[in-house]
């Protein structure tokens, strides 16, 4: 007998073998995803066509619930308002963290200490998170506004004041940025010396090197830092919950915001899934339209 | 060409694909803020100390002293009888860690008066129960006893969610509903029927610092005054700036479910119509008010701005740890009041304007599910829990039952004058008159609320802030009207 058995379609029994175990491993995900999230994203889109209240069967009104979006101005204000929060979240979260991975990647003692306590304000559950940052950002007792006094400076209202709320939203979205620290260290340390040798025998000082060495080198993952960081922002909306409901005056109310307030506020299930529906197209669009910007500026070692 | 390495490769590559767009989707619905509540089954539920079964009791609670109350207490009794077999009814209900002991208390002695009515208890925090709830309901089983509050009942009563209870309370002589504000059981009734028993009920009072007056050397607030006499009041009470700050008044008039009776029927002015099918709040009457408030608010300064009051630390109410002198707020809060000794209290009628004296008498209700498979123990266990004599057991500082309150108060270590005012209050002013109870109640609020902040914070004149708002609020009043 041969050592490998060949079946009537002309499969080896390890390759038939091996392909029985893919399925198996597989299908745990697989099913799951398939019956709590495959199935909820069609019932969703199917719900976005109803009006549902939850305490009645769901009554079909076609897109009713989507004409109602289009002439919702706070559904437009939310998009602004969401825009607002995803770009300066990532704009700043990006910069930030870049720095702080470049410095937590020199070589000095107790370097794992500072990582450890770079990454720890990850670890802070979300509550929290929001009643630590309610006190830092308090007009009378805040640490910030006491810092800017010693300055003389008359620090704001913050997350009482139209101006200063979505501001102060952003500078909070950079707590917690522990993960993105790490990415960026990963890539960091991916870099070859030798480019840095390279550049340093053709007379480059720290600058050129950083900006010629090391920008492109992470071009990358500075570039995936960008495109997930903005997919969570133009999601996030549980600590704005917990901070300031959407207020003041709707001036932090963002589009995730105003999806769960319709379902779980007004319990409008149907103009809800529309609304989730509008946000998704929207992370689709910004994503497509980021990874066609990435072929002007991010750089693939490999291609 | 390998078939089978194709399939594979393209499935991987369809799970990858899937992959990257669930948490996109998913993101979009799920709330990771409002983790859901597992379901517990007996006695004792997560945030409330284990409790001994046979002996459920703490240092606030004793069980002896429990014990003691129980048996001194004359149980009502009700024609519906006790069923002939075991039954488990589900009680779906929210109460702090406090309550819940004293709730557990009361279910060990009920079932000793009906040993074949086994209580199932399911206690929720607040801001998590309408939404467990309602998705309970969707999914078509829901408690045999539930808790609502009275913005929710109406609409559970428009779509049947509630069974009438008349038919009980017709078999139940010693029901006495004499006992029960009249003028504030309407956020439960509909087409002349009852479908909850309120739990609590309680009107809206002007709670006062004396020791904030008294360093003013002014007189405290009694029956006599008028609203301009308080804002009056508050202005000279104000004192202090930044973490300093006393304010005169808290909290600022907002638009919420009970703004007419609690600031502008006073001067006949409303919200919304009777009906609530109309927005009056761009009537003379209802400006003129308004414009009162909105005056105090930023010339005397003497109520916390909406900046102020966003980040009080840990949103506490400025008056409750004495940082204002004066608030208008449900009698409920007397039993943190009473509990305090930072500084002394009173409390007395709100005061009143051209067009009389009024004020939102508010609270919550349980109710008896229509598609209940136990409805007579529904109604054993409803009939007892909310009796007067439940009511005196559950020691709580705000019954609806009128009988209750002084037992209640001299237990908790209220004042009585504090008491005999809530009392009259409900007698001859308060009531659920003015307060927004229909469906969209709450879609109308929240509608209003970012445009009167931008009044608040001098962002919009108060004339088209109330023209925004007439624009906006009265569509939305179309799904007040139940068919």
């Amino acid at each position: 007998m041969p050592a490998t058995a060949f079946s009537r379609r002309g499969q080896t029994t390890p390759a038939r073998r091996e392909a029985r175990r893919f399925y198996v491993f597989v299908s745990p995900w697989a099913i799951g995803f398939v019956l709590f999230s495959g199935v909820p994203i069609v019932a969703s889109i199917l719900m976005s066509f109803t009006h549902w209240n939850l305490l009645r069967d769901p009554t079909w009104v076609g897109l009713a619930n989507y004409q109602k979006m289009i002439a919702d101005p706070e559904f437009w204000e939310s998009i602004v308002n969401t825009f607002y929060f995803g770009a300066g979240s990532v704009a700043l979260g990006v910069v930030f963290t870049f720095l702080l991975a470049l410095l937590l990647n020199q070589p000095l003692r107790f370097q794992g200490l500072f990582r450890t306590v770079m990454y720890l304000p990850s670890v802070v559950s979300g509550v929290a998170t929001a009643l630590l940052w309610l006190n830092i950002l308090h007009p009378d007792y805040g640490l910030i506004n006491k810092l800017l006094a010693l300055i003389g400076v008359q620090g704001p209202g913050w997350l009482g004041t139209m101006e200063w709320a979505m501001p102060a939203l952003i500078l909070m979205s950079v707590w917690g940025a522990g993960n993105t620290i790490i990415i960026y260290l990963a890539g960091l340390q991916g870099i070859p010396k030798t480019l840095y040798e390279a550049a340093e025998i053709d007379g480059a000082g720290w600058w050129r090197r950083f900006w010629n060495v090391t920008v492109p080198m992470m071009s990358p993952v500075i570039f995936f830092n960008v495109v997930t960081g903005f997919i969570a922002s133009l999601q996030a909306y549980v600590l704005i919950l917990i901070m300031t409901e959407g207020g003041p005056a709707n001036a932090t109310m963002v589009l995730g915001l105003y999806i769960y307030r319709h379902a779980f506020t007004y319990f409008d299930m149907g103009y809800a899934a529309a609304l989730s529906w509008a946000m998704f197209l929207i992370v689709i669009a910004v994503t497509l339209i980021q990874f066609r910007l990435a072929r002007r500026w991010v750089h693939y070692e490999f291609k | 060409m390998d078939m089978n390495a194709m399939s594979r490769r393209d499935l991987l590559a369809a799970i990858t694909m899937t992959a990257a767009a669930v948490p996109m989707l998913t993101a979009c619905g799920g709330d990771t803020r409002q983790r859901p509540q597992s379901q517990v089954t007996g006695p004792v539920k997560s945030g409330v100390p284990a409790l001994d079964a046979n002996r459920p009791g703490n240092d606030t609670w004793p069980f002896d002293e429990a014990e003691t109350l129980n048996n001194s207490l004359t149980w009502p009794k009700t024609d519906v009888p006790d069923p002939a077999s075991k039954v488990a009814l589900s009680v779906a209900i929210t109460a702090d860690v406090v309550a819940e002991v004293r709730n557990a208390q009361f279910d060990f002695f009920f079932k000793q008066r009906h040993p074949n009515i086994e209580i199932r208890r399911e206690t929720s925090p607040f801001d998590q129960y309408l939404t467990k709830y309602m998705a309970q309901a969707a999914g078509g089983g829901l408690p045999d006893v539930m808790y609502t509050h009275y913005s929710w009942a109406q609409n559970f009563i428009a779509n049947d969610v509630f069974q009438p209870l008349d038919e009980y309370v017709a078999r139940t002589p010693s029901f006495d509903k004499e006992d029960l504000p009249a003028n504030a059981l309407g956020y439960f009734e509909r087409d002349g029927k009852l479908y909850g028993l309120p739990t609590d009920l309680a009107p809206k009072m002007l709670f006062y610092n004396k020791s904030i007056f008294d360093t003013a050397k002014m007189d405290y607030p009694d029956d006599s005054w008028t609203v301009e006499q308080m804002l009056a009041a508050a202005a000279k009470l104000t004192s202090g700036s930044g973490a300093s700050k006393i304010y005169g008044f808290t909290p600022m008039l907002l638009l919420e479910a009970d703004i007419s009776a609690r600031g502008l029927m006073q001067y006949g002015g409303r919200f919304l119509n009777a009906d609530e099918s109309q927005v009056l709040l761009g009537e003379p009457a209802a400006q003129k008010v308004l414009g009162m408030w909105l005056d105090a608010l930023h010339k005397d300064e003497s109520m916390p701005s909406i900046a102020e009051l966003n980040q009080v630390l840990e949103k506490v109410e400025p008056f409750k740890i004495g940082k204002a002198a004066m608030t208008i707020n449900g009698a409920w809060i007397m039993t943190e009041l009473a509990k305090q000794d930072a500084f002394e209290w009173g409390a007395t009628h709100t005061p009143k304007g051209p067009e009389g004296r009024f004020t939102p008498a508010i609270g919550s209700a349980l109710a008896m599910s229509a598609g209940s498979q136990h409805k007579e123990a529904a109604w054993i266990y409803l009939n007892e829990y909310l009796s007067s004599t439940g009511q005196q057991f559950r020691r709580i500082s705000a019954p609806a039952r009128q009988s209750a309150w002084l037992p209640n108060a001299e237990a908790l270590g209220i004042p009585k004058d504090v008491i005999e005012a809530c009392q009259t209050a409900m007698k001859e002013y308060a009531s659920s008159e003015g307060v927004m109870k229909l469906p969209a109640s709450k879609k109308v609020v929240e509608t209003a609320k970012p445009i009167w902040e931008r009044t608040l914070i001098g962002k919009s004149d108060l004339r088209s802030a109330l023209r925004e708002l007439t624009d906006k609020v009265t569509p939305i009043l179309a799904e007040n009207r139940i068919s």
